[in-house]
């Protein structure tokens, strides 16, 4: 039980760099998700950790050592692989067992922990079987418990639920969750998966080409992007973005450009607006436009598909500068593609950013 | 799979210090409680042993190789003059072309055939497939001296080859010292001992290839308008390459390596029709008191071994290019 | 693909039968042969049945070949050469599949050279170097010689077989704690398990039927092989009671032949594309 620290890390493959100057601190007992898409350094970060890379630059910490120099099975972690990585020859509890008797733990104990933990995640049955006679989630369940039975100080799982199907993805995810709530251990956890990294993370941290983009819970995470990778990354269908001007003529900030015309009040940015602003509106903020409705905008644009979800539909707009935009509509609206559309955003969902370096200006 | 750490050039500093460096400024980055010296401990008993009764026996046949040598009195300085033997030695020579004679029924003509069938035979499923395959492969699995043995029998004057001709009237074709002991027949003969042991192999290996081909390579020559010929050559034999090209190396390597049927069969005879390099090498050795011949003969071979092996490969990699 | 007429399907099987009629018909016609009655006059032809089945010809061949001798000769050899053959590939190939060390390429590469280098280039000096050691016609100088002459083989079939196991298994048994030597008895052998029966059944087919060295190295101590190529030599007319040899000494490999046949096939099937 300690807690973990990443103290600018950086790592190189050669002429790669994986991981550049990355500090992350996780307190004891947080859930922590890694997430990002493939090359983002999220996996490195996971092993450096691990020890199972060498670290470039920086300092690693379990508690208050410095682990960089110390093999991996002496900094008291356990490791989730996204393959299972069980050992084929062995029945579940001598896999499980495994850890266990190579630290020399007396006989009694190791049938106690292994016991406790096929308990807690229901594979009390499976004992005796080897992995090839285990379906894909009771592999993964035995994954979780080689970690679970060598208690140690921090869990670390690569992307454990990515070879299940999606239906027991989901079901697994909140398994785990509740898990880690009840055993309390800190736990790392490297995903590609977005919506799994904000249903199950404590504090998300995003990651992309080698660079911690933002770090903070759920909410900040979707609600104060740090920036346009990270606003478009979280949330699913994703933001758009397009690049429009702002100008204050002696009147109201007015953001236009390609098909866009809106008039917002600037209070709610963090600095004072370049003279091109680039917008992020996500779908579930966007309607279709309606005169007198509490919507800024309005946005115009053509339909390019239509998408029935039920009691709603996702439009696709493509805008005058050929930047696409979905909205929500009413099922019933007949709206065709080819057809002209305008939507609105709702007040205080539009997001501004930087068009030179991306960084968020805030939403208005 | 994760990326291996590579090689990294320059230099990198850390908090700790104390990266190993190598000179020439080339670095790799050693893991946490990496295994690394403890390799040279699990190698060194399998290294210590073939070195000392591989490596060094080679330098020291190279050595050999400058002398004269009866094997008991002390030897004469002769330089390189054993292998220009190789030029001038027309039993060496000989030697040499019967192993390019016994190759087209050692390797060409086993491969050729075991190719062609594999294509007739790989139409259809093959049921009780199991069966024909420990069935073809017993002639290779077999200690060669028992089937060598074997096939001086079917050879022999009054054996099952000579009945049968008999039998059919072409009983003038019979040699009278028997097939084994004719100069005109008896590299042929063992060739044909060669080709019995090397067909069944090859066939059971390109069957195995072929039925990895795709089917949908050979619908698609057939929609092209290929017929049983052309589909052949355009995916068959193409898909088939890397066996080939192993087949090929090993069974030339293996020809000029031919010990243990001649030696049974025919003591490289008659007279010295069937010598062959190693055969020589024996002879040399035991016989003639020619060792240090003997040794340069051997060393030659290996020479020529690596050059064949080198060649057919690159031979096949520029026929795979050529794709 | 498969509107495979009738005619096609049988024409294919008949011609099936016939390579398997000629792989075997020298096979089981030496068989035939050798339960002839010997003596000059009972001529096996190879396309009658004896007059009579002389099976204690089998007896003769037996004694006469001494093959009592050379049986036990070839099993010592065996039982010391496939453990050693088998162990150091594995214990070696473990580490070039697994460690990264300085000079792991180079070691490798000599080893592959031993797959090509021919014994004939080292048969001579390797003659006068046993023969000083004082070890001519013993079990040693086979049992060495083979070994030292099997694990460059070994080594590159163990390397491969080691590195097919996925990196995370390794990683796995790492942060659980096991050091290499750990990680290889109790890991990789057991994952590795079909590979290394294969490599023991090739090792002990390579030993049996090792003629060569054989002939070189013993007089007194021979081996099968090589006491039925003597055995051949001195009872030429007789070749019914040389048959018999032939077969007594076939006999052995086929046995494990039949038994083993998985592993042989693998062996000699995935070891030709591999090389």
């Amino acid at each position: 039980m300690a807690d973990v620290t990443y103290a600018s890390v950086r790592k190189e493959f050669g002429d790669v760099v994986a991981l550049q100057d990355f500090s992350l601190q996780i307190a004891d007992g947080e859930f922590v998700v890694l997430v990002g898409p493939s090359g983002s350094g999220k996996t490195t970060a996971l092993r450096l950790l691990a020890g199972l890379e060498a670290i470039s630059q920086g300092e690693i910490l379990v508690g208050d050592r410095v682990v960089n120099r110390v093999a991996p099975q002496d900094r008291d972690i356990a490791m989730v692989f996204q393959d299972y990585a069980l050992y084929p020859q062995m029945t579940v509890y001598d896999n499980l067992a495994f850890g266990l008797k190579m630290r020399k733990i007396p006989k009694p104990e190791i049938k106690q922990r292994v016991e406790h933990a096929a308990e807690l995640l229901d594979i009390g049955e499976l004992l005796e079987r080897k992995p090839r006679a285990l379906s894909g989630g009771q592999r993964q369940r035995v994954a979780l418990g080689r970690a679970l039975v060598r208690e140690p100080a921090a869990f670390l799982m690569d992307e454990p639920l990515s070879n299940l199907d999606a239906k027991l993805r989901v079901q697994t995810r909140s398994e785990i969750k509740q898990l880690q709530r009840q055993v309390g251990t800190t736990t790392v956890y490297v995903t590609h998966d977005q919506v799994e990294a904000m249903t199950m993370g404590d504090r998300v941290a995003v990651m992309n080409n080698g660079l911690l983009e933002q770090i903070g819970d759920t909410r900040t995470v979707y609600e104060h992007p740090a920036n346009v990778f990270v606003a478009g990354f979280i949330g699913s269908p994703g933001m758009a973005f397009t690049t429009v001007d702002a100008s204050r003529n002696g009147g109201p900030t007015t953001l236009s450009g390609g098909g866009v015309s809106l008039a917002i009040d600037p209070s709610g940015a963090t600095e004072p607006l370049p003279r091109e602003v680039t917008i992020g509106i996500r779908p579930e903020h966007a309607h279709v436009w309606r005169a007198g409705g509490d919507l800024m905008g309005p946005v115009e644009g053509t339909v390019t598909f239509v998408e029935m979800l039920g009691r709603e539909a996702l439009v696709g707009v493509q805008l005058g500068d050929g930047q696409r935009f979905t909205v929500f509509a009413d099922a019933d609206a007949r709206t065709a593609i080819g057809d002209r559309l305008s939507f609105g955003v709702e007040r205080g969902r539009l997001y501004l950013f930087d068009p030179t370096d991306e960084h968020a200006l805030g939403v208005v | 799979m994760e990326i291996r750490p590579e090689v990294v050039e320059g230099s990198v500093a850390s908090v700790d210090a104390r990266r190993r460096w190598t000179r020439g400024g080339r670095k790799q980055e050693r893991l946490p409680g990496e295994a690394r010296r403890i390799a040279y401990v699990y190698i060194a008993p399998a290294f210590i042993l073939y070195a000392a009764f591989n490596l060094v026996p080679l330098v020291q046949g190279v050595n050999i190789s400058f002398y004269n040598w009866d094997g008991i009195t002390p030897g004469t300085w002769a330089g390189v003059s054993n292998y220009g033997d190789f030029f001038t030695d027309p039993l060496i020579r000989e030697g040499y072309v019967h192993v390019l004679q016994l190759m087209i029924f050692y390797a060409f003509l086993p491969i050729v055939l075991g190719l062609f069938l594999a294509a007739l035979l790989s139409r259809i499923r093959i049921r009780g497939l199991t069966a024909f395959r420990l069935v073809l492969f017993l002639p290779l699995v077999i200690t060669d001296v028992a089937t060598a043995v074997a096939w001086t029998w079917v050879y022999d004057v009054n054996g099952p080859l000579s009945t049968f001709l008999r039998a059919v009237g072409l009983g003038s074709l019979v040699p009278a010292q028997g097939w084994l002991g004719s100069f005109n027949t008896a590299l042929p003969a063992v060739g044909v001992f060669g080709l019995w042991g090397a067909f069944g192999f090859c066939l059971i290996l390109f069957l195995a290839g072929v039925m990895k081909i795709p089917a949908s390579l050979y619908e698609a020559a057939r929609v092209d308008g290929a017929n049983a010929i052309h589909e052949f050559f355009a995916v068959t034999v193409p898909g088939l390459r890397y066996e080939l090209q192993v087949v090929l190396v090993l069974s030339l390597i293996d020809t000029l390596g031919t010990f243990d049927e001649i030696y049974v069969m025919t003591s490289g005879g008659p007279g010295t029709a069937t010598s062959v390099p190693a055969y020589l090498v024996w002879r040399r050795m035991f016989q003639t008191a020619q060792v240090g011949s003997a040794a340069a003969l051997g060393i030659t071979l290996m020479l020529i071994i690596f050059a064949v092996t080198w060649a057919a490969n690159k031979l096949m990699d520029r026929w795979s290019d050529d794709e | 693909m498969n509107t495979s007429s009738r005619t096609t399907v049988i024409v294919n099987y008949v011609l099936l039968t016939i390579c398997a009629l000629i792989a075997i018909y020298p096979l089981v016609g030496v068989f035939l042969a050798s339960l002839y009655p010997t003596g000059p006059g009972s001529q096996p032809s190879g396309f009658s049945l004896p007059p009579t089945y002389a099976w204690h010809n089998y007896v003769t061949a037996w004694e006469q070949g001494k093959f009592a001798s050379s049986f036990q000769t070839s099993f010592i050899v065996a039982a010391v050469m496939v453990p050693a053959s088998v162990i150091l590939s594995v214990v070696a190939g473990y580490a070039f599949a697994t460690m990264r060390f300085r000079g792991s390429q180079v070691i490798f590469w000599l080893f592959i050279l031993g797959l090509i280098i021919p014994t004939e280039a080292t048969i001579v000096p390797l003659y006068y170097d046993v023969r000083a050691m004082g070890l001519l016609d013993t079990y040693w100088a086979l049992i060495i010689l083979e070994t030292s002459g099997e694990v460059a083989f070994g080594i590159f079939w163990m390397r491969a077989a080691f590195m097919a196991a996925p990196k995370s298994l390794l990683e796995a048994a790492r942060i659980d704690g096991a050091n290499s030597w750990q990680t290889l008895w109790r890991v990789m052998v057991p994952f590795a398990r079909p590979a290394i029966l294969t490599l023991t059944v090739l090792c002990f087919a390579d030993s049996w039927n090792e003629f060569f060295l054989a002939l070189v190295f013993t007089i007194n101590k021979m081996t099968a092989p090589a006491g039925l190529a003597s055995f051949s030599g001195r009872y030429t007319q007789d070749i019914a009671l040389v048959s018999a040899g032939a077969v007594i000494v076939a006999i052995p490999i086929l046995v494990v032949f039949i038994f083993f046949q998985r592993e042989f096939l693998r062996g000699m099937l995935t070891g030709a594309v591999k090389g």
